[in-house]
């Protein structure tokens, strides 16, 4: 039996009806429900989380590509690249991401070829980026990405490189791991050669392919501008080798060779050699063509006689007593070897090189025209080349000479230059008179192969008459052809240069080491062909010790590299009258 | 006055041959057309739809060309670095000096022989 009461349902029409109500209610309630659930959702979605909805679409749709803007490039003469940039790599770690930093490294050290340890602990310091190696080949690039490691990519990051190992080096200078000049025309020119980074943002599916009409922004990458220096790559190499060998010859502490033309004021070749550590002699460390300045010698007498002809004091041939010593306020001058008085030609002074003659001439000549010539000539001041640590030389105003300073400076003492300072001074020479600036860089050359040419911070001026040039060069020729610098002679063409052999001062002062001996610079300088010069050369050596004297440390090196020089710029020996000789042929047997 | 005899306004009915013919009303006559407008515009979209999606196709096919050819010209640029670098280093003087005295036995000429060009001749 049971025990309940069965209800029993209504089954009236009033109770259908109260039924069908109730059901109707509760269906348009579930359905205002699910409408304001759906209204409220869909305003959740568009407003309330609208920020981070978009930007998760946008974090897997778009794509942010970074492409970099590569320095310039610095070439030669002839336009082959002295220093290059090519697309490289960086591997790097958001260590965030990186679930297992030692099974990671494990993976990567064999290809970066680094030690795990290390590479583990990079990635697990705290943070969102580090380096794990910089500048990789794009082909290691690509291994590391195919690895697929989490946390670990590759951004594109440019590598420096000098396609001709180190000549030019010093002249090139360097750029920082992140590409920014630091010495030489890199740092000179830093802001030309300089690219610009570019991007591009694209939307794109997840297969990687973009998206048809989707978002397609581009800010191109601009590469940096070339520049172009007036650099002969052959004419430095040769330099270079040949200086290394000179130096090594004459167990010199380094030296210093330039090559120029005299008529533009470009510069062919600046080398400079140096002794490291170990005593091995080096090119390419440092430039010291434009800072170091060193005391000439008797290289000077060049610019000294230079002034007294065109001064109008003397013709070449003028004579005057010259006796082989000379006492002045309180210091007593020699000749280099002893000699009665004898009546020299001012043509005789220079090819002999007589300090006494030199002297008698710079004392008719004044200080005040001395330094005014010298001035001229470029000797105290900057090339104007504006690289970093040029040095202007020293060349003290007359107010502040001794009783000895005319005697001196007129002979190459008490007065420093630049060996770059001693090529454009005998340029003015050559140039009949005219010295042009120094030129180093040809033009800059941007985008579209835009052509611009930097102007020069000094302007060409005159210094002597041609008159005067024209007979300091005969002068000079003869110096080659019977004097002191016969070692500098090039076969089938006419040489015009002044030796120089001067001693180094002592840090302690005076010309003496405290063991009581003197080191010394030999210097020659001149040019070819002696008639209408094309090439400008100095050849510095310093410190010499199997030989001291410019004639025989410096002068070989001048013809060896002059004959290459003439060469290679194709200037042809003077023929007889109305032509010009041929290269036909050089033989090994003569 | 004769007045004409007016057509009849019926024709007259003849066995077997009873036009099948009703009243169309106002609002048939406009949902007919309204279907047939609704046809053409949708025929039309249609037509639209399918043409879009094949313009689309094309353009997502030249996309997919074009981001080809970038990908080739990245390819070819830094190709063309390269072997400019490549370049420049087989024409350094150090490896041309190096070759030509060690590989292939040159020495530097001790004479150079100099030639007068012979003069033109008079016409």
């Amino acid at each position: 039996m049971g025990s309940g009461v069965r209800r029993r349902r209504a089954t009236g029409p009033m109770a259908r009806r109260y039924r069908s109500r109730g059901r109707r209610t509760i269906l348009v309630l579930a359905l205002i429900a699910m409408g304001t659930g759906l209204v409220w959702r869909t305003f959740d979605l568009q407003f309330r989380q609208a920020g981070w909805i978009v930007a998760w679409g946008e974090d897997h749709r778009i794509h942010t590509t970074y492409t970099m803007g590569l320095r310039g490039d610095i070439l030669d003469r002839s336009g082959e690249p002295l220093a290059t940039s090519l697309r490289w790599s960086t591997v790097y770690a958001d260590p965030s991401l990186v679930a297992n930093p030692l099974a990671e490294a494990q993976a990567l050290a064999p290809l970066l070829g680094a030690d795990v340890t290390p590479l583990a602990q990079k990635m697990s310091v705290p943070g969102q980026f580090v380096y794990l190696e910089r500048q990789v080949p794009p082909e290691l690039a690509g291994e590391v990405e195919a690895l697929g490691l989490a946390g670990i990519g590759t951004r594109p990051e440019a590598r420096r490189v000098h396609p001709l190992g180190d000549v030019a080096a010093e002249i090139v200078g360097s750029v920082s791991i992140d590409h920014n000049g630091t010495s030489g025309i890199e740092l000179l020119y830093d802001d030309v050669l300089s690219g610009r980074a570019g991007s591009r943002v694209q939307e794109k599916y997840p297969g990687g392919r973009s998206v048809p009409g989707g978002l397609d922004e581009s800010t191109p990458a601009v590469d940096g501008s070339d520049v172009r220096l007036t650099i002969d790559q052959l004419l430095q190499f040769e330099a270079a080798r040949i200086l290394t060998a000179q130096v090594t010859e004459t167990d010199a502490r380094g030296g210093v060779i330039l090559v120029g033309r005299p008529a533009t004021g470009e510069i062919l070749a600046m080398t400079t050699a140096t002794r490291d550590a170990d005593g091995e002699v080096i090119t390419g460390a440092e430039n010291k063509a434009l800072t170091w300045s060193f005391e000439p010698g008797s290289v000077i007498k060049g610019l000294t006689f230079s002034a007294v002809l065109d001064a109008g004091l003397a013709t070449p041939g003028t004579i005057r007593p010259v006796p082989d010593r000379l006492v002045v306020y309180d210091t007593e001058f020699t000749d280099y070897s002893a000699h009665p008085t004898l009546n020299y030609s001012l043509r005789d002074i220079v090819v002999q090189s007589s300090n006494i003659g030199t002297i008698l001439w710079g004392e008719q000549l004044g200080a005040s025209a001395l330094y005014d010539y010298l001035r001229r000539f470029g000797i105290g001041r900057t090339s104007g080349l504006g690289l970093f640590g040029e040095s202007a030389g020293l060349l003290p105003p007359v107010r502040a000479w001794s009783g000895t300073s005319l005697a001196t400076i007129a002979i190459g003492q008490g007065v420093s230059l630049t060996p770059l300072q001693l090529l454009l001074a005998f340029n003015a020479i050559a140039n009949d008179g005219v010295y042009m600036p120094a030129r180093i860089v040809a033009e800059v050359i941007g985008q579209h192969d835009a052509r611009t040419v930097p102007q020069a911070t000094t302007d060409p001026h005159r210094v002597m008459s041609v008159t005067a040039a024209t007979h300091m060069r005969r002068i000079l020729r003869d110096v080659v052809a019977d004097g002191t610098g016969r070692l500098a002679a090039v076969e089938n063409y006419e040489v015009a240069g002044k030796t120089g052999t001067a001693r180094k001062p002592s840090p302690d002062g005076g010309y003496e080491d405290p063991e009581g001996n003197y080191r010394y610079v030999a210097t020659f300088a001149g040019f070819v062909p002696a008639g209408s010069p094309e090439i400008s050369l100095v050849v510095v050596i310093d410190e010499p010790t199997t030989t001291i004297y410019g004639g025989s440390a410096a002068a070989p090196a001048f013809a060896e590299l002059a004959e290459i020089a003439l060469r290679r710029l194709k200037v042809p020996p003077p023929g007889p009258p109305g032509t010009d000789l041929i290269l036909a042929s050089r033989s090994t047997d003569g | 006055m004769n007045r004409p005899l007016a057509a009849p306004r019926t024709p007259a009915s003849q066995p077997g041959a009873e036009p099948q013919l009703r009243v169309v009303t106002g609002t048939q006559r406009s949902l007919v057309r309204i279907v047939l407008t609704v046809g053409i515009v949708l025929l039309a979209l249609l037509t639209s739809l399918f043409c879009f999606g094949l313009v689309q196709s094309l353009v997502t096919e030249a996309q997919g060309r074009i981001d080809q050819l970038n990908g080739q010209i990245d390819e070819a640029t830094i190709q063309d670095r390269d072997l400019r670098l490549r370049r420049a280093e087989l024409l350094a003087p150090a490896r041309l000096r190096d070759s030509a005295a060690n590989r292939l036995g040159m020495v530097t000429p001790t004479t150079i022989v100099y030639l007068v060009p012979s003069q033109p001749s008079a016409p």
